[in-house]
């Protein structure tokens, strides 16, 4: 009996750890955005006088000259902030789109050979940085530097695979009787695609898309290269708080949690979707 | 011309042999079932008949009109397949309609023909409901109205009943029969049991490594099998089958020696008598053809000893062992021996069948 | 004889749904036990708190004189085999027969001993070096089998093993698990929802529907004598036949009135008395078995019941025929006969001696 007592307890020590070392930056950062300019060094949880100066600077940061030893002025946060929801946005729904569609075809028509879908791994097999300057160069030649559509382009180029990979997981589930019986009824193949398997998987065209959304919205590298002032992004902007303007700490912690809300917000929308997909294929 | 006719259909899986050169008929109004085991062919072969496999070879004309390269949605032909095609995304009457949606009748319209099908088979309950609340049984039944919903010519059923609950299989079963000769629908049924397929079909055809080996109404395929492969799959439980040596034969009458165990005279047509002349058969007999010996034994008594007995419901299915050979039979009345006890066994010889040993093909007189 | 299992009140909720009420029970050493119900009847939930992977909200579970219902699955004693055959395909038959004993560290020469011995037994010896993935689905059963008793339990739970089995097979494995059950004296609980393997297989059945059991006997007892509507309908194959009637008194005879068939049944009042007396004016049920059922081309003597042949069924050597009469059907399963046809009008008789009578409210048996 106390053998198990014991085995209980190291159970629940190991959890514990577990769940600090995930939590215990999240939670830095949350209170850190509360805290004024001289605690943001110190090495405490809690603020002792807590203030909401932090978040009033991220949107009038004209005010921060002079202050918590700025040095320069950094801009607003409400161009990053459109850029970031078209950019990402844009390049989710067009990633899932076309991730359906390949997605569809390797799962209906796969056949082996040198364009496996294993392939379609290959962007996320380079580190982007190996592959960001020769982009660069392309993008200056076609001049989509410092433009949406240029991120938007790379952004769905990069992060379709995960949409094809997800996806195919959710198609391979749908029997193709399911199609099949919609074909003898007089449905087209287009028909079949969009009446029958498209609403099916709907949960996973709404997760994929979620976890596309997520990689994008917080990519630096690609963005801090290719954009300068009309199209920089959020993680962009987040980074400016600490380097040349000085190290704004309270600001870009407090930036760090509103930054976060959006994702938030989209999961408790899409919560019913979430809940199907992972009890997908168990339906049947 | 019969209303459907199938010609020479040959398919090919890459090297594997899927259906090779099957040729049957169906009649109008008739339930036909083809019954084979797991891999014969079966779902190939009405898929085909649907337009969803191209076969290599043959043609299939349904009402004299030449069908093989009709598209799938161009020849009005239901399907209901072993994975029920409803969407779990969508209520039953939803799934009902579909068909209706694709060919855009008015909205009014198929309100009336969803309801009028549901009505007819007892799902009306069901239209409201989400697929995910269904038992196995319903999911069926919408399935068969879905399939039903736009009249077809014929209707396929590939293994309906599998997956369901034993006892619900055995409803569902009369219960699709009784609506067949209601609806006079045009039926092709597949599965995997021969007993199913007998107690479904007008007509059985027995499908067996991609071939088509005997087509007949239950009774004539059950009681006179062609070959011992028919006669050893149509068999539920396994036929007993033994080696038997040719002791004598004269003008029609021969002797048979089955492995020692019993010696039976049997009489023969000159024809078949020819067939024996090398000295060896295979003898099969159904366990529901060897009872009981009551009173002193006789000529065609077995004894052995019970080792095993099981209880189908009034009858009982035992196996005896006989010079270490087992022995299956059916007993019809109240068995009271027990385990390990000796008992007498005896059969008719009219009821066991001759196979020939090299070809299979079964003896007749 | 020994008990091997004694469950005494189990109940198990989920939520507001009583998945087990109240369920007792017993197994002998060496009997072949079966739960028997249709899906969601809470037989395998039973079977599930036995092995330890459910907890029993009330109720005791005893395994060989040892009160287990608190115990953790590997410390019961006991082996399971679900739907899936639990057998490693990528192993050989012999690391499979052997994986139970290497997981408790048996030593090597033991383990040898014990894997020659159990597959002389299942007759798995030649297959020992073959990987088991590419094995039929009988030596795939004999594995599974032969890897849940190797480490001896007390009691081999079977979960359905085999409902994903085609007809054929499922005939032959059932006469072969049958066989080595005896042979080798294992304890067996067997879940299914497939009466006439219960019947085939088991020494006892329980009946369970609805969470509870309705009945326990063995498979001619419960066959012979249904306790109430539920299992004389469920049990049996063709289905039994239930007729509406009703119960009066004529010249001082029990009448039993066929409804809507100008047919009736006449006993003796002295007879039944104790039996029928006090459901006299009630609804019943006459139940019987199609197979008792008698059916005629021409009037004779017995034959009072007059329907038409809706249709055939060819069950083998056997037809099952389906009379119409008014809306209800009576169900006969005779021999094979050719001068039966649909369509045809036909006399039908019921054996008197061959029926059960139930209560048409209570669904009891009470004949």
């Amino acid at each position: 009996m106390t053998k198990r007592i014991i085995s209980k307890f190291l159970r629940y020590i190991v959890i514990i750890a577990f769940l600090a070392w995930i939590l215990i930056p999240v939670l830095w950062m949350f209170t850190l955005a509360f805290k004024s300019y001289p605690e943001w060094r110190v090495a405490y949880f809690f603020p002792k006088e807590p203030t909401i100066m932090n978040f009033i600077l991220v949107f009038e940061p004209k005010q921060i000259i002079g202050m918590m030893g700025a040095t320069a002025l950094v801009d607003p946060v409400t161009l990053p902030f459109i850029n970031s929801l078209l950019v990402v946005g844009a390049s989710t729904v067009l990633a899932v789109i076309i991730g359906f569609f390949t997605a569809y075809g390797a799962s209906r028509y796969n056949s082996p050979g040198p364009f496996s879908l294993f392939f379609t791994l290959l962007t996320r097999m380079l580190p982007p940085a190996t592959f960001v300057t020769p982009i660069m160069v392309y993008y200056a030649n076609l001049k989509l530097l410092d433009s949406h559509l240029g991120l938007i382009m790379l952004y769905s180029a990069v992060t379709v695979t995960y949409g094809i990979w997800i996806l195919k997981g959710f198609i391979d589930q749908v029997p193709v009787e399911w199609e099949q019986a919609a074909l003898l009824e007089g449905a087209t193949h287009i028909q079949v695609v969009f009446k029958v398997t498209l609403p099916i998987v709907k949960s996973g065209l709404v997760v994929s898309g979620l976890f596309i959304f997520l990689l994008n919205w917080a990519e630096l590298l690609f963005a801090l290269v290719l954009t300068n002032v009309q199209a920089v992004t959020l993680p962009v902007h987040i980074s400016k708080y600490v380097g040349a303007v000085g190290q704004l700490y309270g600001p870009q912690a407090a930036l760090g949690i509103l930054s976060s809300l959006i994702p938030v917000v989209i999961g408790y929308l899409i919560q019913k979707h979430l809940v199907t997909a992972f009890t997908f294929g168990m339906v049947r | 011309m019969e209303y459907l006719e199938i010609k020479n259909i040959s398919k090919k899986f890459g090297e594997k042999i899927a259906l090779n050169n099957i040729s049957f008929e169906v009649k109008e109004g008739e339930i036909f079932a083809i019954a084979g085991p797991p891999g014969a062919g079966k779902t190939t072969l009405l898929k085909i008949l649907a337009g969803l496999i191209t076969p290599d070879e043959g043609s299939i004309l349904l009402e004299g009109k030449d069908i093989t390269n009709l598209p799938p949605s161009q020849r009005n032909i239901g399907m209901v397949f072993e994975i029920p095609p409803i969407y779990p995304d969508r209520t039953g009457f939803e799934n009902i309609a579909f068909p209706l949606k694709i060919q855009k009748l008015p909205k009014d319209q198929i309100e009336k023909k969803v309801h009028e099908v549901a009505e007819l088979l007892g799902i009306k309950h069901l239209l409201n409901r989400q697929p995910s609340t269904y038992s196995g049984g319903e999911y069926q039944r919408v399935a068969l109205a879905r399939a039903l919903v736009r009249n077809p010519k014929i209707l396929l059923l590939d293994e309906p009943l599998r997956n369901l609950d034993a006892k619900i299989q055995e409803n569902m079963r009369s219960w699709l029969k009784k609506l067949q000769r209601e609806l006079k629908t045009t039926v092709i049924y597949s599965t995997h049991d021969p007993i199913d397929a007998m107690a479904i079909g007008d007509r059985v055809s027995i499908l067996l490594h991609g071939n088509i080996r005997q087509t007949g109404t239950p009774p004539e395929v059950y009681l006179r099998p062609q070959s011992i492969d028919i006669a050893e799959y149509v068999s539920i439980p396994a036929l007993n089958i033994f080696r038997g040596a040719i002791k004598e034969i004269d003008k029609e009458v021969v002797e048979i020696d089955i492995e020692g165990i019993l010696k039976i005279k049997k009489k023969l047509s000159k024809t078949a008598i020819e067939k024996l002349r090398k000295g060896e058969v295979i003898v099969g007999i159904k366990p529901r053809d060897i009872d009981l010996h009551m009173g002193p034994p006789s000529e065609n008594t077995i004894v052995g000893k019970l080792v095993l007995t099981q209880t189908i419901g009034s009858e009982t299915l035992i196996s005896v062992e006989v010079n270490s050979i087992l022995l299956r039979a059916i007993v019809k009345k109240k068995l009271t021996s027990t385990e390990e006890s000796k008992i007498m066994l005896t059969l008719n010889p009219e009821k066991i069948y001759l196979f020939h040993p090299d070809t299979g093909e079964t003896i007749y007189s | 004889m020994m008990k091997k299992l004694i469950v005494e009140n189990l109940t198990k909720r989920f939520g507001d749904l009583v998945a087990v009420d109240h369920v007792s029970f017993d197994i002998m050493e060496g009997e072949f036990f079966s739960l028997l119900g249709p899906s969601g009847c809470g037989k395998t939930t039973t079977l599930r708190c036995i092995a330890g992977l459910e907890t029993p909200d009330e109720g005791r579970i005893i395994i060989k004189d040892r009160d287990v219902t608190k115990l953790l699955p590997q410390e019961r004693g006991i082996s399971l085999v679900f739907q899936e055959f639990a057998v490693f395909p990528h192993m050989t038959v012999y690391d499979n027969l052997a994986f139970g004993l290497k997981v408790r560290k048996t030593p090597k020469e033991e383990i040898k001993k014990k894997v020659l011995e159990i597959a002389e037994t299942l007759n798995l010896k030649d297959s020992l070096r073959k990987v088991a993935g590419r094995l039929g689905l009988s030596e795939k059963q004999r594995i599974a089998i032969g890897r849940s008793i190797i480490v001896e339990p007390e009691i081999l739970l079977l979960d359905e093993p085999l409902t994903l089995v085609d007809a054929k097979v499922k005939e032959a494995m059932r006469r072969e698990l049958r066989r080595l059950q005896k042979e080798l004296r294992i304890t067996i609980l067997y879940v299914t929802h497939d009466q006439l393997e219960a019947m085939m297989m088991s020494d006892r059945i329980a009946v369970m529907n609805a969470g509870k059991i309705l009945q326990i006997g063995t498979p001619s007892e419960i066959y012979e004598s249904p306790k109430n509507v539920f299992i004389a309908r469920f049990i049996g194959s063709p289905t039994i036949n239930l007729l509406s009637s009703k119960l009066t008194i004529e010249n001082d005879k029990f009448s039993i009135l066929i409804k809507d068939k100008e047919a009736k049944i006449q006993v003796e009042r002295k007879l039944y008395d104790d039996i029928l007396g006090k459901h006299v004016g009630r609804e019943l049920l006459i139940g019987i078995r199609p197979e008792e059922v008698e059916i005629a081309k021409q009037h004779m003597q017995g034959y009072n019941i007059i329907g038409k042949i809706e249709f055939v069924e060819v069950m083998g050597e056997k037809m099952e025929i389906y009379v119409k009469m008014n809306d209800e059907y009576i169900r006969a399963l005779t021999p094979l006969r050719t001068d039966l046809h649909e369509g045809d009008n036909v006399y039908v008789r019921i054996p008197l001696d061959k029926i059960f009578l139930f209560d048409a409210e209570t669904e009891q048996r009470i004949l």
